[in-house]
């Protein structure tokens, strides 16, 4: 009573607010941005975290139920004080519960971690531009908006240029498609996902990775070695996840504009809107165009195709009462490209009658390209009210894709039809320290491919592909995190293919704290994953190879390998700054693989079942610094060692891969000025090793090649110029070095003579390809964008 | 082009390591995790290395050159954005300007919610 007289006395006194604090308790509730997943290192100090409130908590003083308030819609919540020393409890539906001491403070921060996401991948954010954990068992680094417009890149295929773990490289010297390569092995090895659905695979294994605009991009994942064996078998070298900007993580608008010297204009936005209180939708949209026709090098032959490509996507969250989350996205794709002779294409010609030479061939060499997706997404996730650690989700994604493609007087037309769900259930065993996933899968795959081969004047074979894949699996993980300094997470997957019968894909992944900053992580999976080569082999399609299949007694086979790697992570402080050193090594061996034999002859491709080994070693050893306030420093070495045998004795080293890369990256960014304005700065430096080119032995001056490609230099930079958070512009070269592959069109007249339309139709080739075709290239673009309304903090 | 990198490698650190280090902790009143922000930001000038100001601990440690810059050159930065040092304090006027959730003298330090446009950030 006397301290309440005290108390009333000071009311009198004092302003209104201020007396307020004396009896009440102030606080608001937040959560790190973008929780999916696992808290910081200890001691791993990565930056401040960016927090954003929590409307919606429950917060009460854990004696006193009658206490109960809830935060409003910045978070903040007012409670009566109570004694020192009693809990405050906060609580939301898909976060961890907390309870805090109250020691007598008029305002708190109370951060909640997020408790269970829609069956997401685990993966760390932190504010470095790239980041490693040393907490998940998986070996994840995780590349931020801040990496990805570190190059103005457009698309996916392009996105990995200033990543040391991922090579990219042409698909053919025509089309200008891109491919990447990862631990050595083609991309197709990998498992691509778009918000932990499935990504590009199937018939787009190779192209999609060029619908997905970088721009759209809010985060890329990439996990080497098997991955989690909730998200299917087709991961064997690793998982590439994608994390598109999304209704709840997008600006209200945000847009870009890219031009560049090859005559690329590209287009791409991002716009979200609150519908209503459960509701947030996001508009994605894309465009590119190129019908500039250059020919640098004066091979006759376009150095960059002319294309026009659209991509739109819908996305729709919900986040509903009592524990419904939702994401459903609608995509739509169509391209179209036209490559190859410049007296293929009229000059002039509009572009209607340039893809009309889809159907009208010249004597000219040509190839056009259409492709036409939809696809569908939903992903619902229900947390239970009174478990929080429980939840079940359910994942459906479906595409229609449709391809067809002339390259010189062969024809494709492929469709391919996909359907994926998954159920998922998530719980514990006991307390948290042990914690289950498991669920059931059905995969419906259907392919249609019509293939028309011409092989000599006046004679056309026909070849078609129809198949359909029914896969209904189980899986189950465990995740045992008892101990601070180890955690295991072990999975198995059993899936019931209807042509290739019951497959088993186990999974492990364990990690050590050596230290508190020192962590070694251990993986080892099984995965399998059915062949499509006429669209995993796209860049033969730019040559003159008859295609020869060698598995027609064991008939098509699916390629199964197992991966074993170990990454060792060690942060530190040089010179006061933070620093890191990753060392990794995996290794991966095929049980079965479709080999890719391109030297048998040079006017054949051979595609038959292993028989011996495949088998590709990778070792990498990556070094990042945060030198100074201002420069970040990034070196890399990258070894690969890839073999597969071959019939009749050909060389069994896998060509295009370079066994050595070296990497290099710098960048600066200037301090923040008051209207939060900056120049950055960022080159990278590559070195490229040698590679071994499929033999040309056999064929006569000028059409031969040397069996190994030289080693040569990239450098990209660019300046980047931030008026405002809203507003930059970008500018920067690829390539700067100029370096171009010598004489890339076997058949190509390069002025040594001139080239006869037989030698021609006999010779041509321009699949061999191991470096940049079109030399420097300068860029671009702006960035303009409308931000949410400043964020409390 | 391995022996390139090491020597990149070698060159940086001895660029950094050639001049006289000085590393020191010391109390800096502060809140919460805006003012970790604008105390670093306030050293982030010529001479200082690294600047870490730890919210639970209120401990500042900082290193810096120097023959750049002096230990009282460095508390007087971190003063004259509004921040008690164990060695100077804020001016009245400095303190004026921190926003009304870091007020850490007593009387101050309630976010009430609202509009904070007026943030320094």
């Amino acid at each position: 009573m006397k301290r309440f007289l005290i108390l009333c006395l000071f009311g009198l006194l004092l302003p209104e607010e201020n007396w307020a604090q004396f009896n009440v308790l102030k606080g608001k509730v937040l959560t790190e941005e973008g929780h999916d997943g696992h808290g910081h290192a200890p001691g791993a100090h990565q930056g401040e975290p960016t927090y954003i409130a929590l409307p919606g908590a429950y917060v009460r003083w854990s004696h006193d139920e009658a206490s109960t308030t809830v935060s409003d819609g910045f978070g903040f919540f007012k409670i009566g004080k109570s004694e020192v020393g009693d809990t405050l409890v906060v609580s939301m539906l898909g976060f961890e519960t907390v309870g805090w001491v109250f020691n007598g403070e008029s305002y708190v921060d109370i951060p909640l971690k997020a408790g269970v996401e829609l069956a997401s991948a685990e993966v760390v954010e932190k504010k470095a531009a790239t980041q490693l954990s040393l907490l998940s068992p998986l070996d994840v680094q995780s590349l931020n908006r801040k990496e990805l417009v570190k190059a103005a890149c457009c698309n996916l295929s392009e996105a990995f240029e200033t990543n040391a773990s991922v090579d990219a490289s042409f698909t053919d010297a025509v089309t200008g498609t891109r491919q990447i390569r990862m631990l050595g092995l083609d991309g197709k090895y990998s498992q691509i996902q778009v918000d932990n659905l499935p990504g590009p695979r199937g018939l787009s294994v190779v192209k999609g990775l060029m619908l997905i605009p970088g721009d759209w991009v809010n985060q890329i994942h990439i996990s080497k070695g098997a991955g989690t064996a909730t998200q299917g078998y087709e991961s064997i070298t690793g998982q590439i996840n994608v994390a598109l900007k999304n209704p709840e993580t997008a600006d209200p608008l945000h847009t870009n504009l890219y031009v560049n010297s090859a005559g690329r204009l590209e287009f791409n936005s991002v716009s979200s809107h609150q519908v209503s209180r459960r509701w947030r939708t996001a508009v994605l949209l894309h465009g590119l165009t190129n019908e500039q026709q250059n020919d640098r090098n004066a091979d006759g032959f376009l150095d960059t195709p002319m294309q026009k490509n659209y991509v739109v996507r819908n996305e729709w969250k919900l986040t509903g009462d009592r524990g419904i989350r939702g994401e459903y996205a609608l995509t739509a794709v169509q391209t179209e490209s036209a490559a190859g002779q410049m007296a293929a294409i009229d000059q002039g010609a509009a572009w209607s009658d340039v893809i009309g030479l889809m159907n009208a061939p010249t004597n000219a060499w040509s190839a056009i390209t259409t492709v036409d997706r939809v696809e569908a997404t939903a992903k619902t996730g229900y947390v239970f009210p009174d478990a929080e650690w429980r939840s079940i989700g359910t994942q459906w994604s479906y595409y229609n894709h449709r391809q067809t493609q002339r390259f010189g007087s062969n024809h494709y037309d492929g469709h391919e039809r996909f359907f994926r769900g998954n159920i998922l259930y998530a719980g514990i065993i006991g307390n948290t320290n042990h914690s289950f996933t498991t669920g059931l899968s059905y995969v419906y795959n259907a392919f249609d491919e019509q293939l028309q081969f011409q092989v000599n004047d006046s004679m056309n074979v026909e070849y078609g592909v129809e198949r359909e894949e029914q896969v209904p699996g189980v899986f189950a993980e465990y995740t045992w995190s008892g101990n601070e300094r180890w955690s295991v997470i072990g999975g198995v997957r059993y899936d019931q293919h209807n042509m290739f019968g019951g497959m088993l894909s186990p999974r492990l992944h364990a990690r050590w704290s050596v230290t508190e900053n020192v962590s070694w992580k251990l993986a080892a999976g099984r995965g399998f994953r059915t062949p499509n080569p006429f669209m995993e082999q796209l860049g033969t399609w730019a040559s003159q190879r008859q295609w020869y299949w060698g598995y027609d007694s064991q008939g098509l086979q699916p390629e199964i390998a197992t991966n074993v790697g170990t990454n060792l992570t060690s942060k530190f402080r040089l010179n006061y700054r933070e620093a890191s050193l990753t060392l990794d090594a995996y290794s991966t061996r095929f049980e079965n693989k479709l080999v890719v034999d391109l030297d048998q002859a040079t006017n054949a491709i051979h595609l038959y079942n292993l028989s011996g080994s495949s088998f590709a070693n990778t070792a990498q050893a990556e070094f990042n610094w945060d030198m100074h306030r201002r420069w970040d420093v990034r070196l890399a070495y990258r070894w690969v060692n890839a073999h597969t045998d071959r019939i009749l004795g050909n060389p069994t080293e896998d060509p295009f891969v370079s066994k050595h890369r070296g990497f290099s990256q710098v960048s600066y960014a200037s301090q923040l000025d008051e209207r939060e304005g900056q120049w950055r700065a960022d080159a990278t430096f590559q070195w490229i090793g040698a590679q071994r080119l499929p033999t040309t032995a056999t064929n006569p001056e000028p059409f031969d090649r040397p069996d190994y490609a030289p080693d040569f230099y990239q450098l990209n930079a660019q300046l980047t110029r931030q008026f405002s958070p809203e507003f930059s512009v970008y500018l920067g070269v690829e390539n700067a070095l100029n370096y171009k592959q010598d004489r890339p069109i076997i058949g190509a007249d390069y002025g040594d003579n001139p080239v006869a339309q037989g030698d021609f139709n006999q010779f041509f080739d321009a699949s061999l390809v191991y470096g940049p075709i079109f030399g420097r290239m300068f860029y671009a673009g702006l960035r303009w964008g409308i931000l949410p309304p400043k964020k409390e903090q | 082009m391995k022996y390139l990198l090491i020597l990149m490698a070698l060159a940086l650190s001895s660029l950094s390591y050639a001049q006289k280090k000085g590393e020191i902790e010391f109390q800096v009143s502060g809140v919460c995790g805006m003012c970790e922000t604008r105390i670093e930001k306030a050293l982030d000038v010529p001479g200082v290395i690294m600047a870490e100001w730890d919210v639970e601990t209120k401990k500042a440690k900082v290193a810096y050159k120097t023959e750049v810059i002096s230990e009282e050159q460095i508390h007087q930065l971190i003063a004259n954005v509004g921040h008690d040092t164990e060695k100077i304090k804020a001016t009245d006027e400095a303190y004026a300007n921190v926003h009304g959730c870091c007020k850490y003298r007593v009387g101050g330090g309630s976010c009430t919610g609202g509009d904070h446009d007026d943030h320094p950030e």
